[in-house]
Formats: C-alpha cells, sequence, structure tokens
C-alpha cells in the first residue's frame, strides 16, 4: 500500500535573523513524484528556508518531517543520509579532484560501508565501489560529461559544474532534491539540458524541489508551485493558478497587468 | 589553505621512481661512506614520518596543527618513562606511546575541533607548549631538564638469535627503515581508501561533503587522531636513537622541520612530502651548514616555495600536467 503522507512536510517554519523574520511561519507539504517549485523576490527567504529544511541552518520553530521521519533539529549530514539531497545556489564542487571522484564521494556515505571494512578493503567495501563507479558513470554520461570523466571538475565551464552538482546530488538516490537556483548564471543551452534531465528523471519518479528565480522554467517543468514574499508563503497552487494570481505579479514587479504577467511568466 | 589532490602527477615517473627509492633506501648502510650518513638516513626516516602525520591532518583533512611536535615529544616520553620505570620493552612502550598519543588527540579534538579552523591553529600550538612546559616542570615524573637517560636500543630478534641491533648506525637505520615503511605504507592505503577520499572532501568544501552525508567533525578527528599515532609512534622510536629524553623534544626546531617539509613538498602531495623529508635533513649537513645558517635557508626556501609555488613542489608539478591536459583536452 503506497503511504498516504506527504514525502515531506514542513509546518510553521520560522527563522529569524537579529530581528528580522526571514521565513515567517511556513507551512507546505511535497508529494511523491512531483516537482515543487519554489519562488520568490530576492529576499523572500527561500535559501534560508532551503538550509533550514537541509539542516545547514537551525530553524527557531516549526517543523520538517521526511516520509513521517522528523528531521527538526537534526545536522546536515544526517539530514542528506535520511534522503533529502540539495544542490547550492553558487555551484559547489571538489574543484581538484575528478569528475568520477566527485561523484564517488557523494555516494560513499549511504551505501553502509563501515569505516573499518574501507580501510580493510573488504569484499564488501570493493563490491559497493563498484557499484558507485557504475552509477557515477551512468550519471555523468546522463547529464553529458563522459568524456570529462577522468579530468579535474576544474575544467568544467560554469553550467557543466552545475550538471555535475546535479549528477553528485542524485548519486545516493535520494528520495527528494532540492535544486536550489539551478539556472543561474547559466546558458540557454545547459538550462534546456537541465530541464530535460529534470523531466526525465521525474518521469521515473524522482521527487524535485526546484528554488529558481526563471519563472518561465518553473511555470513549465513544475506541478505546483508555492511563491513566498517577506518569509511568508503568498500564495500555492498549479502554474495555471499562480500566473494568475494577483499577489504574485505584485510581488514581482509591484503592478498586475497584462504586460507583466507576460513579463514574468513568459520572459518577454 | 593546503591543496589536497588525488591525482598524482607524473604516474609513470612515480613508479619508477619509487623503486628506485626503495633500493636505494633498502641498500643504504651497504654503500653508506660512514655512519655519519647511515645516521642522517635515519633522522630523514624520522621526518618523514612524523611529517607524513602532519600532511595527513593538515595536506588531507586542511587543519593546520602545531600539535605534532606535541605528540612526537608526548609519544618519547611516555616510552621513555615505561622502559626506564615501568620495564616495559621498547617495542610494547612504543605500542602504548602511540595509544596515549591517540587518546590523546581524540580527548583534545573533541574540544579543539569544536570551534573555528583558526582557533584549532592556536589551541594545537598552546597544547605542544603546555606539553613542553609539563615535561620542563614536572620533574619529579619528568626529571625536568636532566631528562631521562640510559634509554637501551631496540632490538628485532628471532628466537635468541638478534637479526637488527639497534645499537649499530645500520642496524638502527634498518629497524627504524622498517617501522617507517610500515607506517607510511598504511598511512598511504588509508588515505587511497574512501576514507582518505573523505577527509579530502572535507578540506575541501566543508558544506559540500555534509550535504552529502559526511560527517566533518568525526572525519576531522579521525585525521587528527591519525596524525597523533603517526607522531606519537616516530617520537616513541626516535627516542631510542637518541638514548635520552629531555624537553628539547619539543623544540621549535622540529615543528618548523615538519611544517618546512610539508609545504614545500606540497601540502595533501604524499610522495612530495616524503621526498622532501630526505632533502631537507640532508640538505643541510652535506652543505655543512651551521645551524643559524640553516634557518636562514630554509626560510628563503620557504618564502621562493610561497612566492612561485603556493602549492608546493607537488600541487606546482599538478598543476602543470594540468594545464597540459587542459591543452591537448
Amino acid at each position: 500500500m503506497p503511504s498516504q503522507q506527504p514525502l515531506l512536510s514542513v509546518e510553521n517554519l520560522s527563522k529569524s535573523f537579529s530581528g528580522i523574520r526571514a521565513v515567517d511561519d511556513l507551512t507546505f507539504a511535497v508529494e511523491r513524484g512531483e516537482i515543487l517549485g519554489l519562488i520568490g523576490p530576492n529576499g523572500s527567504g527561500k535559501s534560508t528556508s532551503i538550509d533550514c529544511i537541509t539542516g545547514f541552518a537551525r530553524a527557531d520553530q516549526g517543523s520538517v518531517l521526511l516520509d513521517g521521519k522528523r528531521l527538526t533539529g537534526a545536522r546536515a549530514e544526517q539530514i542528506a543520509q535520511a534522503g533529502l539531497s540539495r544542490t547550492f545556489q553558487n555551484v559547489r564542487v571538489y574543484d581538484r579532484l575528478t569528475l568520477m571522484e566527485n561523484v564517488l564521494i557523494a555516494r560513499q556515505a549511504y551505501d553502509g560501508v563501515p569505516w573499518w571494512q574501507a580501510l580493510a578493503g573488504t569484499q564488501a567495501c570493493r563490491g559497493a565501489e563498484r557499484r558507485a563507479s557504475e552509477r557515477g558513470r551512468e550519471l555523468i554520461h546522463l547529464v553529458g560529461l563522459a568524456t570529462m570523466s577522468a579530468f579535474p571538475a576544474a575544467f568544467l565551464s560554469y553550467g557543466q559544474k552545475k550538471l555535475l552538482a546535479l549528477a553528485m546530488a542524485l548519486m545516493s538516490n535520494p528520495k527528494i532534491v532540492i535544486l536550489d537556483e539551478p539556472l543561474a548564471g547559466v546558458n540557454p543551452t545547459v538550462i534546456r539540458r537541465i530541464g530535460g534531465l529534470i523531466q526525465s528523471l521525474n518521469s521515473n519518479g524522482q521527487t524535485f524541489i526546484i528554488v529558481e528565480h526563471n519563472v518561465q522554467f518553473i511555470m513549465e517543468h513544475c506541478s505546483r508551485v508555492v511563491v513566498m514574499e517577506q518569509g511568508r508563503k503568498l500564495a500555492e497552487g498549479p502554474p495555471s493558478l499562480i500566473k494568475e494570481d494577483e499577489r504574485v505579479l505584485h510581488a514581482y514587479l509591484g503592478k498586475a497587468d497584462a504586460v507583466a504577467m507576460e513579463l514574468a511568466f513568459h520572459g518577454q | 589553505m593546503a591543496a589536497a589532490s588525488m591525482n598524482s602527477p607524473w604516474p609513470p615517473l612515480r613508479r619508477l621512481g619509487l623503486s628506485a627509492c626503495a633500493v636505494i633506501l633498502f641498500t643504504l648502510p651497504l654503500w653508506s661512506p660512514s655512519d655519519y650518513i647511515t645516521g642522517i638516513a635515519t633522522l630523514a626516516i624520522f621526518f618523514a614520518v612524523a611529517s607524513t602525520g602532519l600532511n595527513v591532518v593538515y595536506g588531507y583533512a586542511g587543519l593546520l596543527s602545531f600539535a605534532q611536535v606535541g605528540f612526537w615529544g608526548l609519544g618519547a616520553y611516555v616510552s621513555a618513562l615505561l622502559v626506564t620505570d615501568h620495564g616495559f620493552s621498547p617495542w610494547t612502550a612504543i605500542g602504548c606511546a602511540g595509544a596515549v598519543c591517540v587518546f590523546t588527540s581524540l580527548a583534545g579534538g573533541l574540544a579543539a575541533l569544536r570551534v573555528s579552523r583558526d582557533a584549532f591553529v592556536v589551541i594545537t600550538l598552546s597544547f605542544s607548549l603546555l606539553l613542553q612546559l609539563l615535561a620542563r616542570s614536572w620533574t619529579s615524573l619528568t626529571r625536568g631538564a636532566m631528562g631521562i637517560p640510559g634509554l637501551p636500543s631496540p632490538q628485532v630478534r628471532l628466537g635468541d638469535a638478534i637479526l637488527l641491533d639497534g645499537n649499530t648506525a645500520s642496524g638502527f637505520y634498518w629497524i627504524a627503515l622498517g617501522c617507517g615503511a610500515l607506517v607510511v605504507a598504511a598511512t598511504w592505503w588509508l588515505l587511497r581508501s574512501r576514507v582518505g577520499r573523505a577527509f579530502v572532501a572535507v578540506n575541501l568544501d566543508e558544506n559540500l561533503a555534509r550535504s552529502q552525508g559526511i560527517s566533518v567533525f568525526l572525519h576531522q578527528l579521525s585525521a587528527f587522531a591519525l596524525s597523533a599515532l603517526i607522531g606519537g609512534l616516530a617520537g616513541a622510536l626516535y627516542v631510542f636513537k637518541l638514548g635520552i629524553v629531555d624537553p628539547g623534544i619539543f623544540d621549535i626546531y622540529y615543528a618548523q622541520m615538519m611544517l618546512i617539509i610539508v609545504i614545500v613538498g606540497g601540502a595533501g602531495h604524499f610522495w612530495f612530502v616524503l621526498l622532501m623529508s630526505f632533502v631537507f635533513t640532508a640538505l643541510p649537513e652535506l652543505l655543512r651548514l651551521a645551524p643559524e645558517l640553516r634557518m636562514i635557508l630554509f626560510g628563503l626556501v620557504l618564502i621562493i616555495t610561497i612566492q612561485f609555488m603556493p602549492q608546493g613542489l607537488g600541487g606546482y608539478l599538478a598543476d602543470r600536467r594540468n594545464r597540459m591536459l587542459r591543452r591537448t583536452e
């Protein structure tokens, strides 16, 4: 029987910095197999929310449940091991290491090989390394970087690093992948590739949360959208409804008319 | 921040170089012109091992630690005291010294690794200075500046037959070489494993490592304990070469030698650090430099390295290799 509860529940999440409420009573849920878009103007609290959910910031109040398991107060590495994988707004990869080493590192905390087995090089460890290498090769190939896999990540362009970061986030077969501004600083070709990858992975059941400024991309690829403004949830619903929500247009452009709508949601 | 790379520059040359070095090192006492040269090579082995320990914590895990000389001295004192006051054999004493250093590093690391990396540097420096102070002042245990003399030389026996006698320069050399090779090989094995890979990940980007389920604290603590074990074992055996241990074992000379070797060799570059251990031990002796001139020479080399090869020799060669790869890409 498939579980009826949402895969991720965020309830009444709040976070303040020096008295300023960066996240204010945020509540939303993510269902299995969906792509949820999280949008909002600069400073609306999107990244802080993601940091609180993934353990990189400690929420003042509220709770986070992943598949019914309470994650509130857990450390970032524990949350990652529970199945919540993320990328970062400013792309992070291990520049000095090869692409293959990058993806192998991204997997090693998840295959249940204890450290003493890793040191002893037991058969279990060798098997886990072999499986990780196969998965790594698959994902590097999937993101279109197969010819570069033996080179250091420093060789990659910014957009290619975003693709590598996506491959790394997928290495652990996570329950949810959170992509924090995956399109920032990326050219249109790579944007199309990232969009295609997300759709293709989602069709195989992978759940995503995408935090993005590119509203057009969110409207195209997400099944549901949460809009934030000044730390609060402003609106939530399918893209077709969000497009017509005047509060959202006000938040983005300060006005709600046909031209503004065209600008915000179609980028032209 | 220290460089760290799992890519070895020039792999074919490295294999050839390693084989040649192994042959030279193993046969050195056979063709060495004097016990003096053998003694310098023995000292170089000790610096190679101790610097490898520093390389683990600084080069791989990214934590600049001045505690290495502290563990080196602690290992020396523990083994000397166990042999003289409690009748332990040198080998048992060396093992116990390693265990004491690991325990101390775990206890200290639990607190010291909860602060920033900068504060960690200061804490490790204070730790070494405190141990030196204790060695000077706790005279009822350490005999203060008088030190603990009359330490026996270790021997390797097979039944009643003595295979290697530490009383001779060549015997001690082979003992040091055997022990050093074991420690260095075990460290290399560990650094090539996924544990070593996690050390590098934690060094290069803590937040990325955390987002991948890797515990930064546990890996930093493990690297610190491993460096303490290596430093402690090296110090514990070294003291039997000296025959006496006194507070001079904590001297800044040892700390700066280890640091210079790691910085010039290239933090995170395993083999180049080993190579530099021999260069920096042998060079001043062969040039017959006065101790004051040695420091000037080391200072100059350090300045030139930081100016022209900030990642050390290993990092410089790795960068060159990468540039060549990029051109052929």
